[in-house]
């Protein structure tokens, strides 16, 4: 693809380079890009257009100053949403590539960014779900599990993976995590007295493996390592809180098994 | 130093990659990749955690599978990323974490604290593990 002329490039104004800037940061927070990489891409796009771009990303907004043309504009982004999406990373990678090459219009590129946004998943929604068995069949079978205890750890992966889907939609998170949890923990105590010698606290660790926060507890540590003390301080608090949510709605059915053992 | 791999543990391992990269979302074109790294994280932390600490050992994998994962990133202009996290679920202390939080529930703080330093030891080894292997090797690409 041919590289856009120069008078094209001197007419782009401040404002279409910020709106592209905010749509790059959104979506690319929104499929678990670091701050820092962030912070670094919007800056490295900002010069590619003859701007000087100032940023701070966190995990829940990024601010945005954008300078030239004798202009200054100021722009926040909040976030409310975050997961991991490798799949649109990759896509953005693209995109954000030809960008920095001046090989695409900003306004294209901005209703490209909105294309990603609204990619379909790669993978079909069944096999995200046996997926979701198989990584806890792994991680039980790794910590020494055997036979039943592997059909079980399927099972729990599979039901993990449909209740997030059916309760972690968009700001529930923390809510479809405690109720996952919960649906989780009933299932292994279900499992556990068809199969009495299964390790029920394994099989629910396995069941939950996909929701631990072992991945946002090292991003949140790889932040502060690179001196994003606040982002990486925001990550941290997000792994607490969910392995808080995930510890009481273990908990609560664990409780509510154990009251009705005494009551009978 | 009592190293036994097993064929299970090599399956198990390729099995827990290829779901976590599609749990992740990875492209397909990049499935075979990201199975490889879950792999040698696996195994890797196996075969050198049964003879030295876990610290030492989740540094190790994690440098090795972060080096790889920019020499892969490198080789097909995709972010590095796309390859690493499905190849680094097998390392980081989701568990010890959710032990630890658990064991505090259940007033055992003891064992809560060890779980909990055991954790920050095994992901402080894996984010310096990866700042070394992006030092070593760095991106070419920002993303």
């Amino acid at each position: 693809m041919a590289d856009l002329n120069d008078t094209a490039i001197e007419r782009v104004s401040p404002r279409s380079l910020v709106d592209f800037l905010m749509a790059t940061c959104r979506v690319a927070i929104e499929c678990g890009c670091s701050s820092n990489r962030v912070e670094l891409l919007v800056t490295r796009l900002g010069e590619a257009w003859g701007f000087s771009v100032d940023a701070a990303a966190l995990p829940t907004a990024v601010f945005l100053s954008v300078r030239g043309r004798g202009q200054q504009i100021n722009e926040l982004v909040r976030l409310n949403k975050w997961s991991i999406d490798l799949n649109k990373l990759a896509l953005l990678n693209d995109l954000v590539d030809q960008v920095e090459k001046r090989e695409m219009a900003l306004d294209e590129a901005v209703l490209k960014l909105a294309a990603i946004n609204k990619q379909p998943p790669p993978y079909p929604l069944i096999l995200t779900i046996i997926a979701g068995g198989g990584s806890s069949l792994a991680l039980v079978a790794a910590s020494g599990g055997r036979h039943q205890e592997l059909v079980a750890a399927f099972i729990l992966g599979t039901v993990c993976q449909i209740s997030l889907g059916l309760f972690a939609e968009g700001n529930r998170k923390y809510l479809g995590d405690f109720f996952t949890a919960m649906m989780v923990a009933g299932c292994a105590a279900a499992l556990a007295i068809v199969w009495p010698t299964v390790n029920m606290p394994r099989l629910i660790i396995g069941g939950l493996i996909s929701l631990v926060p072992g991945l946002v507890f090292v991003n949140a540590l790889h932040e502060v390592a690179q001196k994003n003390l606040v982002s990486g301080a925001a990550r941290l608090l997000e792994a607490i809180v969910t392995a808080i949510t995930l510890t009481f709605g273990v908990a609560a059915v664990l409780g509510f098994a154990h009251y009705l053992q005494r009551w009978q | 130093m009592n190293v036994s791999v097993t064929l299970f543990d090599i399956i198990i391992a390729a099995i827990g990659g290829a779901c976590f990269g599609i749990i992740f979302r990875i492209p397909p074109r990049y499935f075979l990749h990201a199975t490889i790294l879950a792999m040698i994280a696996r195994l890797g932390a196996s075969i050198i955690g049964s003879s030295t600490h876990i610290g030492f050992a989740t540094f190790v994998s994690t440098f090795a599978v972060g080096a790889i994962s920019h020499v892969f990133a490198r080789i097909t202009g995709k972010p590095a990323q796309a390859f690493l996290i499905p190849g680094v679920m097998f390392l980081v202390p989701g568990t010890s974490l959710y032990k630890a939080f658990s064991g505090a529930l259940s007033a055992d703080y003891q064992s809560a604290m060890a779980l909990l330093v055991q954790a920050i030891i095994v992901t402080a080894s894996i984010s310096f593990a990866l700042l070394l292997a992006n030092w070593v090797i760095p991106s070419k690409r920002t993303l």
